[in-house]
């Protein structure tokens, strides 16, 4: 009769190093939707653009966006739309002007105005980096 | 985006006699609504993606943006979107040159309001669709 020993070693340790590995690609991958969102933002006075910030669940700019929002325009009233701070494999990337829901919806009030959405188009892009990062963290 | 896919999705939506009856006939637009167009209607977008070139089954990989607008009430524009979605999610639709063409509502449903400058409030309800298309 064989004997079949399984030394899952290997295993317990990806298992246990797996989330932090993973959340390294989200934290990546958050910086660049914040990226593909700044450059693809409607520029007026530039606060909307410079109010994008990044939520990981190893800090976030949030204080610095507000600061920059409010340097481009005085008038700028910053609100933090995030439910919190992220757990571990999560992050947030939001604008934290109220108005950028205008530029990304439309205003309903305005049929014609001019929206361009800019943060749906910045996930969209991030796809493919995610799947980069992750392979990376795990090679 | 691929203009066969629009004209499926107008043809689509028109064709929705609970969605015509809200909105009073078929004040469906592509884009945005003309200026000065009062409620109820409905409009679709191209929210992000587009065409993926690397892919070798799904040829386009995009998200749209259907909404419904009312200046009565946040319920009544919830109603259009429900029609929409009804009419939407989940179901084959037929386009002109490509197969397998799917759409597939995704968090988060969209619901938010305004007030102009004569504090009339309009009221806007919507969800953002995943389309998948095949080339044939």
């Amino acid at each position: 009769m064989s004997t079949f020993i399984l030394d899952d070693a290997v295993l317990q340790r990806l298992i246990k190093v797996s989330p932090e590995m993973v959340d390294k690609a989200i934290r990546a991958t958050a910086f660049d939707v914040a990226a593909n969102a700044i450059n693809l933002a409607k520029v007026a006075t530039g606060a909307m653009r410079a109010s994008i910030f990044v939520k990981t669940s190893k800090g976030s700019d949030v204080s610095q966006a507000e600061q920059a929002a409010n340097y481009m325009n005085p008038n700028t009233e910053f609100s933090d739309p995030t439910p919190g701070n992220p757990p571990l494999m999560t992050a947030y990337v939001a604008p934290g002007v109220n108005y950028a829901v205008f530029q990304e919806f439309g205003k309903p009030s305005q049929p014609n105005y001019p929206y361009k959405p800019f943060m749906t188009p910045a996930i969209e892009n991030a796809d493919r980096k995610f799947e980069e990062y992750l392979k990376k963290v795990f090679e | 985006m691929i203009n066969a896919f629009w004209t499926a999705l107008y043809s689509r939506l028109a064709g929705g006699t609970a969605l015509t009856a809200l909105l009073g006939g078929t004040y469906i637009y592509h884009g945005q609504a003309p200026d000065g167009q009062t409620p109820p209607y409905a409009v679709y977008s191209i929210q992000g993606g587009g065409y993926t070139p690397t892919s070798r089954h799904v040829d386009a990989n995009a998200v749209i943006y259907v909404r419904g607008y009312s200046d009565v009430s946040a319920l009544a524009a919830g109603s259009i979107s429900e029609a929409i979605f009804t009419l939407l999610d989940r179901l084959p639709l037929t386009v002109t040159g490509w197969t397998n063409a799917e759409l597939i509502a995704e968090a988060p449903h969209i619901q938010f309001s305004d007030v102009d400058e004569s504090k009339k409030i309009t009221w806007t309800s919507g969800d953002v669709y995943r389309i998948l298309l095949d080339r044939n």
